[in-house]
């Protein structure tokens, strides 16, 4: 009895272990490279090229965050890029949510939506950066000095994560909510923007974190249709490219504060205590 | 004076299920009961009165007029699974169809505490549908189809998603709450003992068709077709095919004699039946005496249901003491409660 006992705890103990260690590898895979980012941007980059390679930092500054701040581009691009976040993630989301409500909802706008959706994320991006950099020429947004040309890339870009995203989220909401709204008296507007949305919140919050992140990182398309009004990833790009290793991983690291920001805000919002027990 | 009277509604799903030219009145005040298996169309036809369906012909008029409210009648409905709306408090869930109309703060504030109470909710109303227990809930849905004076209440099971003790206890509250609300109620259950308590009238369906309409009793006591007879009633009713028989008066059956005199209209073959609870098992001057094997027997806790075999015929009865199993009877049944059906349409035989 006794040894069984122990034996089952033993195994218990083995297994929390084991859980344990697994987690601090992923934490470490995601904080290594940090902890060596952090120590670049801290450190001249002499000790950063030491060799054997050095762990702890030994002479701290902060010069190449001044370096950085010096950059005169680079308040325009902070503002660029927060901005092209913003927009997108908010225009990615809002028509995200509709067409995510529509999946929902209806079985024929469900199919035509994943079939879309997937279209989109299977589509190599690069083989339609030229058409689209042609059009937004056409349109006159290419190169914009607000970024709205590449505002609009990204929000398209952003768009099947973020309905894939709202989509569990409404799909999750029983109809009869929608009946008893409507028997109740709320118009469909109503029954939308009172009963599902609210409901939604918190998928909606975490579709939003996605598209911003995905926008504040974008590469690709930056380079490519901001040529000469930069944003941030290609100003970071430049860096490395010419070799300052230390502003170019301070500017990194000064990246991470929106987003990280972002994402403490709308915390609130992902939390959904509130949700269940409507229905029983 | 009625209420709503429902025309000759059709409703039919490519996915088979609906209803077929059913017409129904519900006068006011009236405690209307759709009593029925699942699958017989009982939903359909609250869904079509609701206005949550379109019927494919037919029509529904209200005595409190045509469609207002931007479609909508002066309805409300208390859903099986109660939905409420979970990211709002018992307050708002109650407020919410007044919220829409624009109602003023204060009077808002008077309608949910009066609705709260009618509907015996006794909690704090600013707690969430998660933080209540399955009762309050109902009570919470309750008080929502209340709060803005409907003509018409619809149920649908509003008792069948919650434990046996608290249904018990909720009927009665519902008949209760009937008795002081006075509204007009269409209540949908599978439930018998349900239809019983709550109904001033039962509209009993099967297969998408209304069987027969009537007080408890009526239902109980001369069901319109075979199919009522064995759906109403517990244990049910024994109902057995019989021939006329060639040169008298009378009916048999495989196993079974009846001298009885044949219903007028009947043809060659009539289906008859009578209830367990009406079985005698003494003899009596004029009673029918039917020879029956017993195979088994259950106890029902005042008595037992017994199963036994005419012939190939399968009867219940109500036995007050155990039978052996395998004991040879007879059972008595008096001809005042047999009830006739024609076999081709089911329609009840006087």
């Amino acid at each position: 009895m006794t040894s069984n006992y122990g034996s089952s705890g033993l195994e218990r103990g083995s297994l929390a272990l084991a859980r344990l260690g697994v987690c601090a590898l992923v934490i470490a895979g995601a904080a290594i490279p940090l902890y060596l980012l952090a120590k670049q941007a801290l450190t001249p980059e002499l000790e950063s090229f030491a060799w054997p390679p050095r762990w702890l930092p030994h002479d701290l500054t902060l010069a190449h965050f001044t370096s950085v701040f010096a950059v005169s581009e680079l308040r325009s691009a902070v503002i660029r890029s927060f901005a092209v976040a913003i927009v997108s993630a908010a225009v990615a989301t809002a028509m995200g949510a509709m067409l995510a409500y529509a999946m929902a909802r209806g079985r024929t706008s469900r199919s035509l939506g994943f079939a879309a959706v997937s279209g989109a994320r299977l589509l190599p991006m690069i083989a339609v950066a030229i058409p689209l950099a042609v059009w937004l020429v056409a349109l006159g947004l290419y190169d914009s000095p607000s970024g709205a040309g590449l505002a609009l890339v990204h929000a398209a870009l952003a768009l099947p994560t973020a309905a894939l995203t709202a989509y569990s989220a409404f799909a999750a909401i029983p109809f009869e909510l929608e009946e008893a709204a409507w028997l109740d008296g709320a118009s469909p507007m109503r029954v939308f923007f009172s009963i599902d949305l609210p409901q939604a919140r918190g998928a909606l919050a975490a579709a939003f974190i996605l598209c911003f992140i995905l926008s504040w990182d974008e590469f690709g398309f930056a380079l490519l249709i901001q040529v000469s009004n930069r944003t941030l990833p290609p100003l970071l790009y430049y860096y490395t490219v010419f070799g300052n290793v230390g502003p170019a991983s301070a500017l990194a690291l000064l990246m991470m504060v929106p987003a990280v920001v972002v994402v403490v805000a709308l915390r609130p919002v992902l939390s959904g205590s509130l949700l269940g027990g409507g229905l029983r | 004076m009625a209420e709503l009277a429902a025309r000759n509604l059709t409703r039919r799903f490519a996915s088979g299920g609906g209803i077929s030219d059913i017409s129904l009145t519900v006068a006011t005040g009236e405690f209307m009961v759709l009593l029925g298996p699942s699958g017989c169309g009982k939903s359909t036809l609250l869904r079509l009165i609701a206005g949550l369906e379109q019927p494919d012909s037919g029509t529904i008029e209200f005595a409190s007029g045509g469609p207002g409210d931007g479609g909508r009648r002066a309805i409300a409905m208390v859903f099986q699974n109660f939905a409420l709306y979970p990211h709002m408090t018992a307050f708002e869930n109650i407020a919410f169809p007044l919220r829409l109309r624009r109602t003023p703060r204060d009077e808002i504030e008077a309608r949910v505490a009066l609705a709260a109470d009618t509907a015996g909710l006794k909690i704090e109303l600013r707690r969430y549908p998660a933080e209540l227990s399955g009762g309050e809930r109902q009570r919470v849905a309750l008080a929502r189809a209340l709060v803005r004076e409907p003509a018409v209440i619809l149920m649908d099971e509003p008792l069948s998603s919650l434990d046996a003790r608290l249904r018990g206890a909720l009927r009665l509250e519902l008949k209760e709450f009937q008795r002081k609300v006075r509204r007009t109620i269409v209540y949908v259950t599978h439930d018998q003992a349900e239809a019983f308590g709550l109904a001033d009238r039962i509209a009993v369906m099967c297969d998408g068709r209304i069987e027969q309409v009537g007080s408890p009793e009526e239902i109980y006591q001369r069901p319109a077709t075979a199919f009522v007879a064995g759906f109403v009633g517990s244990p049910p009713m024994n109902l057995f095919r019989a021939r006329r028989a060639a040169e008298k008066e009378s009916l048999i059956a495989d196993g079974i004699s009846l001298p009885a005199p044949v219903p007028r209209g009947a043809g060659d073959e009539v289906t008859v039946g009578f209830r367990p609870i009406d079985i005698a098992v003494a003899d009596a001057p004029n009673l029918i005496a039917i020879a029956v094997e017993v195979e088994d027997s259950e106890f029902t806790g005042s008595g037992f249901l017994v199963r036994c075999r005419a012939g190939s015929i399968v009867l219940h009865a109500l036995f007050e003491e155990k039978p052996a199993r395998g004991e040879r009877r007879t059972i008595f049944v008096d001809p005042v409660h047999l009830h006739f059906f024609d076999s081709a349409s089911g329609r009840r035989l006087e």
